[in-house]
């Protein structure tokens, strides 16, 4: 996961390197999206995410398209 | 995802891993581990290995040395962030904004951006990263194949 000034470089870079494009989400997004995700690694009590506990997590965040599907 | 074949004293050792890693910037080596935890050697290898199996770290692989422990980085990446009196280095972009978040810390992130040798400094300061709005992260592997290889992720 690469850091870009703009969706417009990440473009750039996909296109003139041969990666995918994949999908770019907004930095501040992308903050939120951690704060959540890492919510409650320290807990001693963390066993690991579940799959409902992602899918649910990219719903929120509006990450819905196949990209992000859980399978 | 979870795995049913980790332990509970598998968990507590990650656990102590972590605080390892937060207090020091670095991951213990499997020896280190082993003194934390009076552990013998061997044991600390199954261990480490469980955890891995089950996604809660990560090895360098072919070894019983971390690699990850998300979001933190145990070898060095174009990722680094500054908080407090300690430097941790990041997977990705996604992680460098994770460790703040995470620790609930200020910090001062220094990114890579794209493939490029330009930096960028990203303070964190009252709990938000002061970036440009156009900044993104690009996410190019599908989440569905992010744990095939997840080095290159």
């Amino acid at each position: 996961m690469l850091l870009f000034r703009s969706e417009e470089d990440a473009a750039a870079w996909a296109g003139s390197t041969g990666n995918s494009r994949g999908e770019s989400v907004p930095l501040m997004t992308v903050w939120e999206l951690g704060r959540d995700w890492y919510r409650d690694r320290l807990d001693p009590d963390f066993r690991g995410l579940t799959r409902d506990r992602v899918r649910e997590t990219f719903k929120r965040f509006g990450l819905t398209s196949d990209f992000w599907r859980v399978s | 995802m979870s795995d049913q074949s980790t332990t509970e004293r598998d968990w507590m050792i990650r656990a102590e891993v972590y605080r390892y890693m937060i207090d020091h910037g670095r991951a213990p080596s499997p020896r280190k581990t082993g003194d934390i935890d009076g552990m013998p050697l061997e044991a600390v290898r199954e261990t480490v290995r469980r955890l891995h199996c089950a996604h809660a770290l990560f090895l360098e692989p072919g070894t019983d040395r971390i690699r990850m422990l998300n979001p933190f980085s145990a070898v060095p990446t174009a990722y680094r962030v500054e908080a407090g009196e300690r430097s941790y280095f990041a997977n990705c972009a996604w992680d460098m904004l994770a460790i703040p978040a995470m620790l609930g810390r200020d910090a001062r992130i220094h990114a890579r951006l794209g493939a490029e040798d330009t930096s960028v400094l990203i303070p964190v300061t009252d709990g938000e990263p002061r970036a440009a709005r156009e900044f993104v992260v690009n996410f190019s592997v599908p989440f569905r194949h992010w744990y095939d290889d997840l080095i290159h992720t």
